[in-house]
């Protein structure tokens, strides 16, 4: 079974000010609040662009770990708190596609396609292909298109992950998606 | 999926990475204690001068001692000046604390200072929600709740219901749809707090998550038909069907004033069954509705990286998260 659900804060905005005032003092109530919250919608993220749940769950842990030390540091975010943590997110995963071993992951991945059965292997590398697609794009470009198209975003919540105005955002949107079309229809989307 | 200026080709192939397998319980949850746990070696320190005390220095034991003589200066200077300092200082306890029973008292008191029905519904449904959290602390501090805590939730419940039932018509269906969410996100919340519970509190949740639902039954047939609704709260929610209170209130708790408002064994007349017994099928689901607004803030970490080649992801980790954690790795900060 498969969940397919764009992710949504279930935070009210009105209420999230408070929460991260009583996060930012490590009340453990807000932190699980937070927690429970936002760490399923990161996670699916991760799983989307990396396709890995070892990775994902390293991912969230990541995410909430950096959160908590900015809290420490009494730089946590003020507000917009789903974006600020999908944006910590994001730079995990374009760091790990930086740090990726491109050709031992994809002897691996052929390695495990190889033993599963035929639709299914043809399915994993459909959507291999995709991810390493969405890899070659820029990692802003990466942002849009995920927040926007898989996570379902709206312009301005995607701007407001990127610190960019909202036309920025549609310019980078058109540039992404017609690097992907060129990337998806190339015969070895590598 | 959102078409705008995607073809078909890019949208079908984008949804292919859409589905996510669910995520393995058990590591999302080892996921969370190990973030809780480290939110506890990260929280600031009470006292800067905890070393004293390891080195004994400080002459007593802080916990067993100088906890006790401040909350005793505390309730003492209270009872003689007012108590405002003393309420206030309550309202952070947790059942088994010194000021609990404070905190209770206040919120006893403040009942009586809501003029209208609506202002008391909302006051005890406030009421209800912060038993939740102490159930939900307690809890996650691997603690089991007292049964007086879920008898008192109860009891909050019960009694926005009975006032609830004397509201005109108009009335009574707007105060039925809010306490109808309330009850449920608590519902929601219930649920999650069962699976970090500890065996020994399950029970209790269990039983306290059958209430929450059993209530919920009730407000969505008062929806329906307020006849009924009134007539099954004045017969003390017994009224065709065999439903004693699910949490059952231990002695401390009837001592409440309102005690001959709730939970009373009545002999149930035998009226038509109107079921709100059974549990809530639908509890909803989690509330996404909530979106930031679109004012930038300085914490991107997505600073330029937008024109970048393939493979490049320097530009936007690299120079982003300034100063927020927003990029720790590869030694860019």
């Amino acid at each position: 079974m498969s969940v397919s659900t764009s992710y949504k804060m279930r935070i009210p905005v009105t209420e999230e000010q408070g929460l991260l005032q009583r996060a930012a003092q490590f009340n453990r109530q807000a932190l699980a609040q937070i927690y429970d919250a936002y760490s399923p919608g990161i996670y699916r993220y991760a799983m989307r662009l990396l396709g890995d749940t070892t990775l994902a769950e390293d991912c969230v842990a990541d995410t909430f770990s950096r959160f908590l030390k900015s809290l420490h540091n009494k730089q946590g975010p003020r507000d917009h708190l789903q974006a600020y943590l999908f944006r910590i997110a994001h730079n995990w995963i374009v760091d790990h596609y930086r740090s990726w071993q491109e050709t031992s992951q994809l002897d691996e991945a052929l390695r495990s396609e190889t033993d599963l059965p035929e639709n299914e292997a043809a399915k994993h590398i459909r959507q291999r292909q995709v991810r390493d697609a969405i890899r070659r794009l820029s990692p802003d470009q990466q942002k849009v298109v995920a927040l926007k198209f898989l996570e379902e975003w709206s312009n301005e919540e995607v701007a407001n992950a990127l610190g960019k105005p909202v036309g920025a955002v549609k310019s980078i949107q058109h540039r992404a998606l017609e690097s992907l079309r060129k990337f998806l229809s190339e015969k070895d989307c590598r | 999926m959102n078409h705008d200026e995607i073809d078909n080709e890019v949208s079908t192939r984008l949804e292919e990475i859409k589905s996510v397998p669910p995520r393995d319980i058990a590591m999302a949850m080892r996921g969370r204690a190990n973030f809780l746990n480290e939110a506890m070696k990260l929280e600031p320190t009470v006292s800067a001068r905890g070393f004293l005390r390891h080195i004994r220095w400080i002459p007593f034991e802080k916990e067993k001692f100088a906890m006790n003589i401040l909350v005793s200066i505390i309730v003492v200077t209270g009872l003689l000046f007012g108590g405002g300092a003393t309420v206030s200082a309550a309202q952070d306890d947790l059942p088994g604390q010194p000021l609990y029973a404070v905190k209770t008292a206040s919120e006893d008191i403040s009942l009586q200072f809501r003029n209208t029905p609506e202002e008391k519904v909302a006051r005890l449904m406030e009421l209800a929600q912060i038993r939740i959290q102490e159930m939900t602390a307690l809890t996650e501090a691997g603690q089991t709740p007292p049964e007086a805590v879920a008898a008192r939730l109860e009891q909050h419940i019960q009694m926005a219901l009975q006032t609830c039932a004397k509201m005109e018509d108009a009335a009574l269906d707007q105060t039925l749809l809010q306490i109808r969410d309330q009850l449920r996100q608590q519902d929601r919340d219930m649920e999650q707090l069962q699976l970090h519970a500890s065996s020994d509190a399950l029970p209790l949740l269990e039983r306290t998550r059958t209430m929450l639902q059993l209530r919920l039954q009730l407000v969505d047939d008062g929806l329906l038909n307020r006849e009924q609704f009134r007539h099954t709260v004045r017969n003390g929610f017994n009224f065709g069907q065999n439903v004693t209170p699910v949490v059952t209130p231990v002695g401390t708790q009837n001592q409440n004033q309102n005690q001959n408002q709730n939970g009373q064994p009545t002999s149930a007349p035998g009226g038509p069954n109107t079921d709100p017994g059974g549990p809530n099928d639908n509890p909803g689901g989690p509330n996404y509705d909530s979106t930031p607004g679109s004012n930038n803030d300085n914490e991107s970490g997505s600073g330029n990286g937008s024109g970048s080649g393939p493979d490049n992801g320097s530009g936007g980790s690299g120079s982003g998260g300034s100063g927020s954690g927003g990029n720790g790795n590869g030694g860019k900060k």
